[in-house]
C-alpha cells in the first residue's frame, strides 16, 4: 500500500459526496471523478422529498412503521438489517441536511414541515418546496467544497470513468478514466474505490431520469467481476409526459387531485380530446378498479395502461399514449392545488392542461436492482454493525458501491422518497466502510506496479483506437434508441418469457452490431461521440443482465410481473376462509421458492444466474400484501 | 481549487472596496451637489442678471476670504477629477451589448457610462471656454457675471454643446442618484427601486428645464444693455438695484 | 402549406478552444413538441446539414432535460437560456443556436463554467460544519417566510445565463457575476451560515468583488429561475458597507 492512503470516489450524486464527505471528515484524501460537474447530477431531479420518522404531524409516527412499510414496499425481497438501520438513521440524516442549511419547507413554528408520499399512512416526508433533491445535492456539494477548499477532496469533473485497475489478487488498486476535453485515458491509483454512478434507466432508451443515467459505470464493474443483483427490479411511473428526449415525471397529484385516465373507445380515433363526446371516451382504471378508480397504486396503474393500450389497441391514435384529464376541473381548484406540476407541462408541452387533457404514458423510473453490495451483521442488535469494511462492499475486494447503482435496501419495489434516503445514506456507510478497510489495510499491502496500472490504461486506450478507426456502418445513437425500443416492448411494465426472449435475441444481435459503430466523430478533442459508444456497447450488457433475470424469475414481485404466475388474491375472502388459507400457502411456497436474490455474475458467455438467499431475520414474511 | 483564494494583502484587493465606495459617494457629494448648485446659479438669471450677480457674488465671498480657489480645487475639481478617472477606468471593464439586451436598466446602464465620458469632455472644454480664452470663450468675469457668461455664450456652437453637456451631465447625476441608492443598499426590492426611479427621474428633469432654460436665457439676452449692479460692502446688492434697459 | 414543414436551426460551431468560429445550418422534419436539445438529439444521430453533406455532430452539454440541473445553457435566438426548456414551436425560425461567450468555449455549443464553480469556493458558499455526524440536536429553527426567501435563492443551478448577460462579467473581467452573489447572500442569512458573513464578505469586498456591479439588472431579467438577484446585490452593498465600517473602527 502507498504511503499515504487514498480513496476515488466515482460519481458525486447525493451518494458519492456524503461518501467524499465522510472520507474527507477521516482526514483521508478523496479524489471524485464525475462525468460532468457533481453539482449538475441526476439527483437534483427528484422532487418529492425525502423520508423520516420525525413525527412533526401528531401522527404517532413510528420508526418501527418506516422499517415496516420499506420491508413490505419492497415485497420483502431486501436484506433487512441495513434497512433497520437506514430508518433508524434517517433522522439524524435529515437533521444533518437541515444544518447543512437546507431550505426544507416549515411549518409556522419554523420546524422542518412534513407531507404524505405514496405508500404509506403517516405524514413522513420532508420536502423543499418542489425541488427536493436539488435543495439536498447542492448541501452535500456545498460540503464537499469546503472539504475541497480545505485541500482534503480534488474534483475530476467531465471525466468519463472507464474501469477499475486490479491487481494479480484481484484487488482494486485504481481506475482509470477518460478526460472528456482532450479525450486521454489516465490511471489512477487508490486504496479502495467507491462508485456511486446512479441509475441505468437510459437502457430503456428516454425515462424519467437524466440523459446520462446509463448505467455503464456499473456495467464496465461488472464486466469486471462486481456481481450484479435483481436487475429485473425496476420501477415504472404510470405517469409519464412522453417526450422526443426524456420521459417528464407528472405527479402522483395529479391523480389525486381528480385527474382521469381514458383512452377513445375507438382504435385510432383521431378527433382532438375535447371533441371527443363522454359515451364515446373509455375510463378504463374507473371501470376495472371501481372501489380506487383513477387513485389505484402505481404499478396497478402502469399495468391497467399498458393492458388498454398494448393488448386492446387503444392507445391515443395508436400510439403509447393516454389522456391523463383534469379539464372537467376548475381552473382556480387546480391552480392552487397544482401549481408547480401543470407549470411544468406547459413549460415542456407548451399545452394547458387546464385546457387540453395530457398525454402520458408508464416511463422507466428507477432501478431497485445494481450492483451487489455485503454487509456485516450486528448480531445484538439485529442490524448492520455500523463500521465495517465489509458494509457496501462489492464482490471485487477494495470496491464499494452506493446510491442507486446498488441493489441494497428497496427490494423489488422502491417507497416513494426512500432513495434520496438510501442515496445519502449508504453514501454514508459506504464512505466510513472505505475508510475502515483503508485503515484496517495499515502497511501490509504491497506496491502496485506501475506497469499494472499502465496495462489497464493501454487496454481502454486500445479500445478508443478500436472504436475511432472502426469502418463498420452502425450509429451509436441509432443503436441506443433502437436498445430502448426493445426494452420497452419487451422488458417492460408487464412481461412474458416468450417476449423476453424476443428481447434477449434482439440483444445477441445488438451486441454483435455495437462492435461495429462507425462514428461520424473522429475528432480528438470533446468527442462525445466516442463516449457515447462506450456507454452504448455496456448499456447493451445491462440490458442482457437485466433481460435475463428478468426471463428466470417466474413470478410476480413488486415491480416484475408476469400475468402466467400471478397469484390472484381470493375476491372477498379473508383470513380464516379456506380459500383464503389456500392462496396464503401458495404464497408461502412461491415465497419458498423465489424470495431470493437474483445475483448475476459475468462470464464471456454472457450473464450467469443464481440465486442467494434473502435476510430476513427483522420482520419474516408471514402474511401476504393486502391493501384491501 | 484552493488557488482561487485571493492574496488580501494585495493593494487592490485592500482599497478596491473603498476607492468603488468613495467614486460612488463623490457621485453624490460633493460632485452632485456642485452640479444641483450650479445649475440653481445659473437659473437664477431667469430671475434676471442682477439675481445672477447676486448668486455667483455670493459664492465669490469666498474669494474674499483667499480661499475660493482651494475651495475650488478641493471640492470640485479634485473630486471630479477622481470620480471622472475612476469612473473612466469602470467604464472600460464593462463590455455593454445593448442591442441583445434591449432592457431598460440595461440601456441606463450603458447611458451612465456614455454620458460620463461626454461629461467630462464637455467639462474639461466648458472649463477652457470659461475660464481661458479659447476662439469664441471670454475669461469670465465674477464681478460682471451676467455680461461675461452672456458674452461666452454667444458664440453659436454653444448652443449645441452646452445643451448636450447639461442633458448629459444631468442624466448621469439622476440615473447616479437611482444607482447609489442600490450601491448603498437603501433601496432593495424591485418596489422600492421603481419608486425611487420616480423620485430620480423627477429630479433630473427639474435639473434638465433649469439647465437648458438658463442656458437659453444667457443666449438671448442683450448684453450690451447691461451695467454693473451696485455692491454693497457687505457684498450685498442693494435691493432695488435690477438693471434696467436704456 | 404546400411545403412540408420543418425545424431550421443556424448553429455557431467551432472545433476547439482555439479553431476558428463558423455557422452551419441544419433542417429537420417537424414534429410537435420539441425542444432544442430533443432536436439536437436528431441532429446528432443524423448528422447532415443543409447542403446534404455528412458533418460531425454537434457538441453540447444537457443533462436533466428539466430546467434543473443548469447543463444545456446557450444563447437561443439572442437570448442566454436553457435548451431543453426552449420550445421549437415557441421559436422563430431558422432558430439560432450558440455558445455561451463569456466562458472559454470547449466545443460548438459546449463552454467551460468552472469559473463559476471556483467563485463559489471563494466566497464559501457553505455553511460551516463540525462534521456530518448526528449532534442529536436541531438545526436552528427557522421561520416560514425566512425559508421562503433563502429558497428562492437556494434554486441557482449556476447555469451561468446571469453571467452571460452582465455586462460588467466577461472573460477579461475580473468580476465574480451575479449567481455566486446571491449564493452570498443566501448563506449569511441561515442562522448559523452567518457565522461566517465576514469571510464571505471580504471575499466579495476586494477586486472584482461586489462593487464591480454596474446594476445593469439583465441578470435577473434572464434568470431561468426567476432569482432575485438585484435584491441579493442590493442587500450585499448594505452588508458589505457595514462590514467596511467594523474593520475600520470596531478591529
Ligand atoms: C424524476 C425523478 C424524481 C425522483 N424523485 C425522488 C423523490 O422525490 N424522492 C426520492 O427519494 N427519490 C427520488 N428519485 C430517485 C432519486 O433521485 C435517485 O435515486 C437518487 O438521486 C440517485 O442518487 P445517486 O447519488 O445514486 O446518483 P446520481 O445523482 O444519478 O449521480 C450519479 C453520478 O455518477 C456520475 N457518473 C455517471 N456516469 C459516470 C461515468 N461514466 N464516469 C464518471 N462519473 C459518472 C455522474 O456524474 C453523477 O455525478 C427520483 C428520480 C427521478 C428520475
Ligand atoms: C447651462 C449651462 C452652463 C452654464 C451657462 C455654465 C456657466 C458657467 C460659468 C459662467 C462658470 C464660471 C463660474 C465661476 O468661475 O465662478 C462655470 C464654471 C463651471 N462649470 Fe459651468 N455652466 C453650465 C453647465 C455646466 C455643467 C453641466 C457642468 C458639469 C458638471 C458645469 C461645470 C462647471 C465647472 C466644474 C465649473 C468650474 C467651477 C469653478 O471654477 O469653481 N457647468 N460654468
Ligand atoms: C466626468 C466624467 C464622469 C465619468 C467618466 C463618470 C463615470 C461614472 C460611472 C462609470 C459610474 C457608474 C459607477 C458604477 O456603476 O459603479 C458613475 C456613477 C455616478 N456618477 Fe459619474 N462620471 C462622471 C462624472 C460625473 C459627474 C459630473 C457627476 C455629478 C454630476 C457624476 C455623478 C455620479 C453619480 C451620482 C454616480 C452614482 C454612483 C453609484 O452608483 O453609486 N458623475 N459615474
Ligand atoms: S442565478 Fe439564475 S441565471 Fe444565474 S446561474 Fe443561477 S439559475 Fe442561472
Ligand atoms: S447584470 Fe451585472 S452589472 Fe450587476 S445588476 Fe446584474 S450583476
Ligand atoms: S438539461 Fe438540465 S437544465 Fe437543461
Amino acid at each position: 500500500m502507498a504511503a499515504k492512503p487514498k480513496i476515488i470516489v466515482v460519481g458525486g450524486g447525493l451518494g458519492g459526496l456524503w461518501a467524499a464527505m465522510r472520507i474527507a471528515e477521516k482526514g483521508i484524501p478523496v479524489d471524485i471523478f464525475s462525468l460532468f460537474p457533481v453539482k449538475r447530477s441526476h439527483s437534483c431531479c427528484a422532487q418529492g422529498g425525502i423520508n423520516a420518522v420525525l413525527d412533526v404531524k401528531g401522527e404517532n409516527d413510528s420508526i418501527w412503521q418506516h422499517i415496516v412499510d420499506t420491508i413490505k414496499g419492497g415485497d420483502y425481497l431486501s436484506d433487512q438489517p441495513p434497512i433497520r438501520n437506514l430508518c433508524e438513521e434517517a433522522p439524524a440524516v435529515i437533521r444533518t441536511f437541515d444544518r447543512m442549511g437546507v431550505t426544507f419547507s416549515r411549518t409556522p413554528e419554523g420546524i422542518m414541515d412534513q407531507r404524505l408520499f405514496g405508500g404509506v399512512k403517516n405524514r413522513r416526508t420532508a420536502f423543499a418546496g418542489g425541488t427536493t433533491g436539488q435543495q439536498l445535492l447542492y448541501a452535500a456539494d456545498e460540503q464537499v467544497r469546503a472539504h475541497e477548499a480545505a485541500g482534503k477532496v480534488t474534483k475530476h469533473e467531465n471525466w468519463d470513468f472507464l474501469s477499475l485497475v486490479l491487481d494479480d489478487q484481484g484487488v482494486c488498486r485504481g481506475i482509470t478514466a477518460m478526460d472528456m476535453g482532450n479525450m486521454q485515458i489516465h490511471a489512477f491509483r487508490a486504496d479502495a474505490v467507491i462508485v456511486a454512478t446512479g441509475g441505468l434507466a437510459l437502457i430503456y432508451g428516454r425515462s424519467t431520469m437524466s440523459s446520462n443515467s446509463t448505467g455503464a459505470p456499473a456495467a464496465r464493474v461488472y464486466q469486471q467481476g462486481a456481481k450484479f443483483a435483481n436487475a429485473e427490479f425496476i420501477q415504472f411511473h404510470p405517469t409519464g409526459m412522453p417526450g422526443h428526449d426524456k420521459n417528464r415525471l407528472m405527479s402522483e397529484a395529479c391523480r389525486g387531485e381528480g385527474g382521469r385516465i381514458w383512452v377513445p373507445k375507438k382504435a385510432g380515433d383521431v378527433r382532438d380530446p375535447l371533441d371527443i363526446p363522454e359515451e364515446e371516451r373509455f375510463y378504463f382504471l374507473e371501470e376495472w378498479y371501481p372501489a380506487y378508480g383513477n387513485t389505484v397504486p402505481r404499478d396497478v396503474a402502469s399495468r391497467a395502461i399498458c393492458r388498454a393500450v398494448r393488448h386492446m389497441g387503444l392507445g391515443i391514435g395508436g400510439k403509447d399514449l393516454v389522456y391523463l384529464d383534469l379539464t372537467h376541473q376548475p381552473r382556480e381548484f387546480l391552480e392552487t392545488r397544482l401549481g408547480g406540476i401543470l407549470e411544468m407541462y406547459r413549460t415542456f408541452f407548451g399545452e394547458d392542461p387546464c385546457e387540453t387533457p395530457m398525454k402520458i404514458f408508464p416511463s422507466t423510473h428507477y432501478s431497485m436492482g445494481g450492483i451487489w453490495v455485503d454487509f456485516e451483521k450486528d448480531e445484538q442488535t439485529g442490524g448492520m454493525a455500523r463500521v465495517s469494511p465489509k458494509n457496501h462492499a462489492t464482490s471485487i475486494p477494495g470496491l464499494y458501491a452506493c446510491g442507486e447503482c446498488d441493489f441494497a435496501y428497496h427490494g423489488a419495489n422502491r417507497l416513494g422518497a426512500n432513495s434520496l434516503l438510501s442515496a445519502s445514506f449508504s453514501g454514508m456507510v459506504a464512505g466510513d466502510a472505505a475508510v475502515a478497510r483503508v485503515k484496517g489495510m495499515g502497511k501490509s499491502g504491497k506496491e502496485l506496479p506501475e506497469s499494472t496500472l499502465e496495462n489497464e490504461r493501454k487496454r481502454q486506450e486500445d479500445g478508443n483506437k478500436s472504436i475511432m478507426s472502426s469502418d463498420g456502418r452502425e450509429n451509436p445513437f441509432a443503436l441506443h434508441r433502437e436498445l430502448g425500443d426493445l426494452m420497452r416492448e419487451h422488458v417492460f411494465v408487464e412481461r412474458d418469457n416468450a417476449g423476453i426472449d424476443k428481447a434477449l435475441n434482439g440483444i445477441g444481435e445488438l451486441k454483435q452490431r455495437a462492435r461495429k459503430v462507425s462514428l461520424d466523430d473522429r475528432a480528438s478533442w470533446a468527442n462525445q461521440s466516442l463516449s457515447w459508444a462506450r456507454q452504448v456497447q455496456d448499456m447493451i450488457m445491462l440490458a442482457e443482465v437485466i433481460a435475463k433475470s428478468a426471463r428466470m424469475r417466474d413470478e410476480c414481485r413488486g415491480s416484475h410481473y408476469k400475468a402466467e404466475f400471478e397469484l390472484k388474491l381470493p375476491e372477498g375472502k379473508f383470513e380464516g376462509d379456506p380459500e383464503y388459507d389456500e392462496y396464503k400457502a401458495k404464497w408461502k411456497a412461491n415465497n419458498e421458492k423465489w424470495l431470493k436474490h437474483t445475483i448475476v455474475t459475468h462470464t464471456d458467455d454472457g450473464p450467469r444466474i443464481e440465486y442467494k438467499p434473502v435476510d430476513i431475520s427483522v420482520l419474516p414474511p408471514e402474511k401476504p400484501r393486502d391493501y384491501r | 481549487m484552493a488557488d482561487a483564494a485571493v492574496d488580501p494583502n494585495a493593494l487592490g484587493e485592500r482599497y478596491h472596496f473603498l476607492i468603488r465606495r468613495l467614486h460612488s459617494l463623490s457621485g453624490i457629494v460633493p460632485v452632485g451637489v456642485f452640479l444641483c448648485v450650479h445649475m440653481s446659479v445659473n437659473a437664477s438669471v431667469l430671475a434676471g442678471p442682477a439675481r445672477f450677480q447676486f448668486a455667483v457674488d455670493q459664492i465669490h465671498k469666498l474669494a474674499n476670504l483667499g480661499i475660493l480657489k482651494p475651495v475650488e480645487v478641493l471640492f470640485i475639481f479634485l473630486p471630479i477629477a477622481f470620480h471622472a478617472y475612476v469612473g473612466a477606468w469602470i467604464w472600460l471593464t464593462g463590455k455593454p451589448e445593448i442591442m441583445r439586451y434591449p432592457h431598460l436598466d440595461n440601456i441606463r446602464y450603458a447611458v451612465q457610462r456614455w454620458t460620463g465620458i461626454i461629461a467630462i469632455v464637455f467639462i474639461l472644454a466648458h472649463l477652457w471656454h470659461v475660464h481661458w480664452i479659447i476662439p469664441g470663450g471670454t475669461e469670465f468675469d465674477a464681478h460682471a457675471a451676467a455680461e461675461s457668461a452672456v458674452n461666452a455664450m454667444a458664440s453659436l456652437w454653444v448652443g449645441p454643446v452646452y445643451a448636450l453637456g447639461v442633458l448629459c451631465a444631468v442624466f448621469h447625476f439622476a440615473n447616479g442618484i437611482w444607482t447609489f441608492l442600490i450601491t448603498w443598499g437603501v433601496t432593495i426590492g424591485p418596489g422600492s427601486q421603481r419608486r425611487s426611479g420616480w423620485v430620480c427621474g423627477i429630479i433630473g428633469v427639474v435639473l434638465a428645464l433649469m439647465g437648458l432654460a438658463a442656458l437659453a436665457k444667457f443666449k438671448s439676452m442683450d448684453v450690451s444693455a447691461l451695467q454693473h449692479p451696485p455692491v454693497t460692502a457687505t457684498g450685498k446688492v442693494e435691493p432695488g438695484a435690477q438693471t434696467t434697459g436704456h | 402549406m404546400a411545403e412540408k414543414k420543418v425545424i431550421h436551426f443556424k448553429i455557431k460551431r467551432q472545433n476547439g478552444p482555439t479553431g476558428a468560429p463558423y455557422w452551419e445550418e441544419f433542417k429537420m422534419d417537424y414534429a410537435p413538441n420539441h425542444n432544442v436539445v430533443s432536436a439536437l438529439m436528431y441532429l446528432r444521430e443524423h448528422p447532415v446539414n443543409v447542403d446534404g453533406k455528412k458533418i460531425e455532430p454537434v457538441v453540447w452539454d444537457s443533462n436533466c432535460m428539466e430546467e434543473v440541473c443548469g447543463a444545456c445553457s446557450m444563447i437561443i435566438n439572442d437570448v442566454p437560456r436553457q435548451a431543453c426548456a426552449a420550445l421549437i414551436d415557441d421559436l422563430e425560425q431558422p432558430i439560432v443556436l450558440e455558445p455561451l461567450t463569456k466562458f472559454p468555449l470547449i466545443r460548438d455549443l459546449m463552454v467551460d463554467r468552472q469559473k463559476m464553480f471556483d467563485a463559489l469556493l471563494k466566497i464559501k458558499a457553505w455553511v460551516p460544519m463540525d462534521g456530518s455526524w448526528d449532534i442529536h440536536r436541531h438545526a436552528p429553527l427557522i421561520a416560514a417566510g425566512e425559508q421562503s426567501v433563502r429558497y428562492l435563492f437556494s434554486r441557482c443551478m449556476t447555469c451561468g445565463c446571469c453571467m452571460e448577460a452582465c455586462p460588467q462579467f466577461h472573460q477579461d473581467s475580473a468580476f465574480i457575476g451575479p449567481a455566486p452573489l446571491g449564493q452570498v447572500k443566501m448563506h449569511n442569512s441561515h442562522p448559523t451560515g452567518k457565522y461566517a458573513n465576514e469571510d464571505r464578505l471580504h471575499a466579495i469586498m476586494g477586486d472584482g468583488g461586489l462593487t464591480d456591479c454596474g446594476n445593469a439588472q439583465n441578470c435577473v431579467k434572464v434568470c431561468p429561475k426567476d432569482i432575485p438577484l438585484t435584491d441579493a446585490i442590493a442587500q450585499l452593498g448594505r452588508q458589505t458597507t457595514m462590514q467596511w465600517l467594523r474593520d475600520m473602527f470596531v478591529k
